[in-house]
């Protein structure tokens, strides 16, 4: 009965791969140069450029993952639905391969899910072959290698994107991130990206050197963001908004967790940041500085935890007291909590940042003190694009 | 290893041509009677004098120069009646002589053994060791039931270089499962476990097995897929006499027994496995969330009971007849059945991880309790005929069950201070059914056999929920992951044909040549699923970890407070198979008298495929088909009857298993690695040189053997780990090339009378490079789970008093040497099993004709069992791991009719 099944089943993808990306690969090569147009409903493996169409909405029905060379082009207005049946959805963009999505706020390419709610699909995976710390690291799902020596790699573009409902279980130990970037290098250019309701982590980095400004996370219940194996990228405007009680940290920020000694050690620079917890007693922790994490960060507002900023291990107080990490004009509700107080409140304090501030926002997360947040009332950048 | 030693008969040609002398000669030939096999080692004397010799390997013996006259000759053997016999010795030639022997049952009788045949003798099993064209080791019934062996599995363990390391993996000569091959009756055996190549060996237990021959070299007649060890189980069987008995046990381990005992909700015995609504299993997708809110689909809950755990119990049962059917021929019939229950609990055991700068990064105590319970039959019936010829009829069935209940706490990598409360029930079943006849031929003897098994491995109905303490210090379930709250369903199923057919040529009593076919095809389904609960509606008063039936209930599933989710990933199913036609021709050959040549070549060609789904859920397959030559060398050279030399060389094949041979995503048991198969992986290849010298003692069960090997390893297949999404995923790869040679040594040696002592002892050295690339912080190391060292020793003391009374005292010590427990990634050093001191004690006493009693204690030291880790970073090294087994005493009662 097992066989029979299994039998019946393999027939049945055979025919849908064929019928969808394959096919649309083969028939449309010869047209000039012009990227062929993808079918409406999408999965399988791509090895040549796809296009999906300004303005159209597509289903994605299992896995789509793009093989180098090949580039996966979404036109603004795209919208890309994953169905329900039980089954993973996820794009997926090997080493070598690229996206190039390219919304505008207006027109936002969204992709989400059938069923409207945290979990509903398996987000976007990215691959690159920047440096991480973990060796030879393979993607959370769909087994695709990650890292490098090119700092400089370009993964293609991503603008004006949302994602929303991610964080599907892909099995015991593992859920899907709204956008998991994996090695990916600082060739890519991400802004304007929105992660909404996931059950995992919003943007999350396994190493890598990719730039990312704009961003917003909304209520994916595990950490908004969180970056490990070594990312050393450049951050500017980030907003978390936690709302769901569930929420973990704004920011969990890992060196490695198996080695927090480990080379490259990541030491991301991140710039404007408004960060807004949910209050919850007991997913206290805000911003989670550990695992050896080296990281430069100014102008925050940090808030809505009842920890909004710890220091932990050895190696990452080591490298705030020394000055390899600076905290700069950060604000923060309540006060640093330290591990062991290798870098203490007073020390956070003496180099100018707020403590025990209070905090009052225009829509959730709009407004600026002092240079401090990612978003001023007079410039509303995350307006028309995301929810 | 000669895998149809069973049917062997020894051609008895007897020479009686005139000889030239000036005095007479006695020659002839000691035979066992009930065998028909000539008995090496029998002592024949000239009755009232010193003069006297033994028997040779063929049974053989000759008195020289014998003046004429009337002589009577007294033949014995230990456990043999003796024999006397008049004879006329003529002034020249010789007088020939066939002295047929027969057992004597009261010296025989072993406590608690029920069928009996020879083969179950150690004395009997010694000289096929001594005689075997290979080199072989063996363990029978009575030896195993002196040492007080429940099963296969404590069986190996008390051979040389053999050790078992976690969910019973044979590790022979610091080669993992992989390298070794089991069968039952000289045909291959499906494993029903998909982790390992080889079946459980605690399936079989010693009430079925007449004897386990192991083969650490290897001849063309078998097939070529091992380098450790060819364990050979041979069933009981009938033949020898008559019998009925009955045996009763009980016992338990100390700390269990009486002691509090949980385990989650179950609506059955463990006779059967636990189901649940198999249409909701199956249904689609998109139906079945209506579906469980209105159907209750699961027949447990999460509740845990508390309990008192009772004495273990055993109760097993033997029959063997043998009719007369005219004609001397005969049918010979067997039965065997046994149950066996246990319990064994852990208690304040732990594990504790760490990163490379020796921080603790998380660390779980955990109580656990396992009930077990074990079932086989055995029924065979043969039919003898022609003297010479049988043909037998074998069904073997056998059922493990086992439900582990394990509550941990502690705290994990992100901090959060948890509890689980974890039910994991798992069912081992086998059925084997076989089909083998012996002919002779005139010069020729044909054997010809065939066996159908089914096994499987059913993992019903898994649970786990996960507990989060709050900032106020009250708890909550754990809600960070759907995964955390969840059930599983996996059922892994194994069908087996496999064919034999071999001829052999007699040029003469000693000159041989043997050819045959062999094919083996075997199919594996296997599937899971699993439900995940979203907890998001539900508001819980979590006032006990084990009472959770007022929230986790099907009423919050029926208004919707919580939400059943069924996930069934097209990669949860895989099926795979393997098909094996081989044909072999091999010869036995003397050149000089003393030397013989064991030479041979096998062909194998064999396909192995795997359909399997990607994580993208498209289908993939994957072949692994080769055509190839193993050729084996065995050369023996016999000094005198009791000094022999043997040399072996011989290259085998590894091959990947299914799961390993395949990029898709699995996981076997709760708790077990992540591991993702490699579409690049290929066979190893194994080229192993044996040297072993013999000594066996005339007459007596006193022996030494001292063994000297090499292995060069050509990419042997290794398990590698890598990361995947932070977490750690094992995969395989094939290494450039590995190593493992060492020295083994065995000695028997009745000390004084009836006190004897048996050691083994083995030095290895293992050694593999591993490919670049991984995170593993080794790229050099010994072999995953092989010991530098690993001793047996055991001392019987077994005086008979008057008739039939006797005892038997055995105490039996086990050192297992430190061995890689799990290879260190990321930096830190590999995670090192300690060395390991077992000792057991067995006694048995045998009343009279009708009652034995027995009294077993194992693991008397009651050592912890103990793992440590090496930071390199810091020069230290941390305990990580730490478990106690407890003592187990066991009382049983047997009555013979």
């Amino acid at each position: 009965m097992r066989a029979n099944l299994l039998k019946t089943a393999t027939w049945a993808m055979v025919l849908g791969a064929s019928m969808t990306a394959f096919t649309a690969c083969d028939d449309d090569e010869d047209e000039g140069g012009q990227i062929p147009p993808a079918p409406s409903v999408l999965s399988g493996t791509v090895t040549s450029d796809l296009l999906l169409e300004a303005g159209k909405s597509y289903t994605l029905d299992g896995a789509l993952q793009v093989k180098a060379p090949a580039t996966l082009k979404i036109e603004e207005g795209v919208t890309i639905t994953a169905n329900n049946d039980g089954q993973v959805d996820y794009i997926l963009i090997e080493k070598g391969a690229k996206i190039d999505a390219q919304g505008t706020a207006e027109r936002p390419i969204v992709m989400t899910a059938e069923a409207k709610k945290e979990g509903a699909w398996g987000g976007l995976h990215i691959c690159g072959n920047a440096p991480t710390n973990s060796g030879s690291g393979v993607s959370e799902i769909g087994n695709a290698s990650y890292g490098g020596n090119d700092v400089n790699d370009n993964s293609g573009v991503l603008k004006y994107v949302r994602m929303e409902y991610t964080g599907f279980e892909f099995d015991s130990e593992h859920e899907s991130n709204g956008i998991s970037f994996y090695g990916v290098g600082n060739g890519t250019q991400v802004s304007y990206v929105q992660a909404y309701v996931g059950s995992d982590d919003g943007l999350e980095f396994f190493g890598g050197t990719v730039n990312i400004d704009h961003c917003v996370v909304v209520d994916c219940t595990d950490d908004s963001y969180d970056w490990t194996e070594g990312w050393s990228g450049k951050a500017d405007y980030l907003v978390a908004y936690q709302t769901n009680p569930d929420c973990d940290c704004l920011i969990e920020a890992d060196n490695n967790g198996d080695n927090f000694g480990a080379t490259p050690v990541s030491h991301p620079v991140l710039n404007h940041l408004t960060l807004v917890g949910n209050n919850s007693t007991e997913n206290t922790r805000g911003v989670r500085l550990r695992a050896g994490t080296q990281v430069e960060i100014s102008n925050a507002q940090i808030t809505g935890k009842p920890k909004a900023l710890t220091v932990e291990t050895t190696q990452t107080e080591t490298a705030l007291a020394d000055g390899t990490s600076k905290l700069q004009n950060v604000a923060i509700s309540g006060e640093l909590d330290s591990e062991n107080n290798i870098y203490t409140n007073d020390m956070f304090e003496a180099a100018g940042n707020l403590t025990n501030q209070t905090f009052s926002f225009a829509n959730n997360y709009v407004g600026m003190t002092d240079g401090r947040g990612a978003v001023e009332a007079t410039n509303m950048w995350m307006s028309g694009w995301t929810r | 290893m000669n895998i149809r030693r069973r049917c062997k008969s020894s051609a008895l040609l007897f020479v009686a041509g005139a000889m030239a002398a000036h005095a007479g000669d006695i020659t002839g030939v000691v035979m066992d009677k009930e065998l028909n096999e000539p008995l090496m080692g029998a002592s024949i004397r000239i009755a009232g004098t010193r003069l006297g010799t033994t028997a040779d390997i063929d049974g053989k013996f000759r008195l020289r120069n014998l003046k004429k006259g009337t002589y009577t000759i007294e033949v014995s053997y230990v456990s043999f009646f003796p024999q006397k016999m008049t004879l006329q010795v003529p002034a020249t030639g010789e007088v020939s002589v066939t002295v047929e022997m027969t057992t004597d049952d009261k010296q025989l009788n072993e406590v608690t053994v029920t069928a009996r045949k020879n083969l179950e003798l150690e004395r009997a099993l010694l000289a096929e060791r001594q005689k075997a064209v290979l080199s072989i080791e063996n363990l029978g019934a009575s030896e195993m039931s002196i040492k007080g062996i429940s099963n296969v599995q404590e069986g190996v363990k008390k051979l040389t270089g053999i050790s078992v390391a976690e969910a019973g993996q044979l590790i022979v000569r610091g080669l993992g499962d992989r390298y070794s091959t089991t069968t039952l009756n000289g045909l291959p055996i499906a494993s029903p476990n998909p982790d390992n190549k080889l079946i459980p060996l605690d399936i079989f237990p010693s009430s079925a097995v007449q004897n386990i021959t192991v083969s650490k070299v290897y001849e063309a007649g078998a097939f070529a897929d091992y380098s450790g060890a060819h364990v050979d189980i041979s069933t009981k069987e009938g033949g020898t006499k008559d019998f009925f008995s009955l045996s009763f046990g009980t016992g338990g381990k100390m700390g269990t027994v009486f002691g509090d005992f949980y385990q989650m909700d179950r609506p059955n015995t463990m006779f059967t496995a636990i189901t649940m609504d198999e249409t909701a299993l199956n249904m689609p997708y998109a139906d079945f969330d209506d579906y469980s809110r209105r159907h209750d689909i699961f027949n447990t809950t999460f509740e845990v009971g508390k309990s008192s755990a009772l004495p273990d119990l055993s109760g097993s049962f033997g029959l063997g007849r043998t009719f007369n059917v005219g004609g001397g021929n005969k049918i010979d019939l067997l039965a065997t059945l046994g149950l066996d229950t246990g319990n064994e609990s852990l208690d304040n055991a732990y594990v504790r991880t760490f990163e490379a700068s020796g921080n603790e990064m998380s660390r779980f105590d955990y109580d656990s309790f396992t009930k077990k319970q074990s079932m086989a039959g055995l029924l065979n019936v043969g039919y003898n005929f022609r003297r010479t010829d049988r043909v037998g009829v074998s069904a073997f069935f056998a059922r493990n069950a086992s439900d582990t209940y394990m509550l941990r706490d502690g705290f994990d990598e992100e901090d959060n201070i948890l509890t689980g409360s974890h039910q994991t029930s798992h069912v081992y079943m086998l059925q084997n059914y076989q089909l083998a006849g012996h002919h002779v031929f005139g010069k020729w003897d044909v054997d010809w056999s065939g066996s159908y098994s089914i096994t499987s491995s059913n993992e019903p109905d898994r649970r786990q929920v996960m507990f989060r303490q709050q900032s106020d210090g009250s708890w909550k379930l754990f809600r960070q992951n759907e995964q955390e709250n969840s059930r599983y369903f996996g059922s892994l199923d194994e069908d087996e044909w496999a064919a034999d057919l071999r001829t052999q040529y007699n040029f003469n009593d000693k000159d041989k040549l043997r050819f045959g076919f062999a094919m083996r095809d075997k199919s594996r389904d296997f599937t899971c699923t699993r439900f995940y609960y979203n907890l998001d509606g539900l508001n819980e008063q979590v006032t006990s970890f084990y009472h959770t039936d007022g929230f986790l209930n099907f009423e919050n599933v029926q208004n919707g407070v919580l939400n059943i989710e069924r996930n069934h990933q097209r990669r949860d199913a895989y099926a795979a198979g393997t098909r094996i036609l081989a044909g072999f021709v091999e010869a036995d050959y003397y050149p000089i008298d003393p030397l013989l040549i064991n030479v041979g070549v096998r062909f194998e060609s064999t396909r192995q495929w795997v359909d399997y789904y990607g994580d993208d859920g498209l289908p993939y397959h994957r072949d692994l088909d080769t055509d190839e030559f193993f050729p084996a060398l065995n050369l023996k050279y016999t000094f005198n009857e009791a000094h022999s030399l043997r040399l072996s060389g011989s290259r085998t094949v590894t091959r990947p298993s299914f799961v390993e041979m395949a990029p898709f995503l699995y996981q076997e048991s709760y708790g077990s690695a992540q591991i993702r198969g490699n579409e690049d992986l290929t066979n190893g290849y194994n080229y192993n040189v044996d040297l072993r010298y013999e000594w066996f003692r005339p007459s007596s069960t006193d022996m030494v053997a001292i063994t000297a090997y090499y292995k060069y390893l050509d990419n042997p297949i290794e398990r590698t780990q890598t990361v995947s999404g932070g977490a750690m995923m094992h995969s395989f790869q094939n290494a450039t090339d590995g190593l493992a040679a060492g020295v083994e040594v065995e000695v028997r040696k009745e000390l004084v009378k009836d006190l004897r002592l048996g050691v083994n002892a083995s030095y290895m050295y293992t050694d593999v490079k591993l490919p670049e690339g991984g995170v593993y912080t080794n790229s050099e190391r010994p072999l995953q789970g092989a010991s530098p060292y690993l001793v047996n020793a055991d001392l019987t003391y077994a005086p008979k008093f008057k008739e039939e009374r006797q005892l038997s005292l055995a105490l039996l010590y086990n050192l297992q040497g430190h061995r890689i427990h799990a290879v260190g990634i990321q930096g830190i050093g590999d995670v090192e099993q300690q060395d390991l001191h077992t000792l057991d004690f067995n006694a048995s006493m045998k009343f009279n004709s009708h009652w034995s009693a027995k009294l077993s204690v194992k693991n008397i030291l009651n050592t912890d069992v103990v793992f440590r880790q090496e930071i390199p970073e810091q020069g230290t090294e941390v305990e990580v791991e730490r478990f106690n087994e407890g003592v187990g005493v066991s009382l049983g009662v047997t009555y013979n009719l």
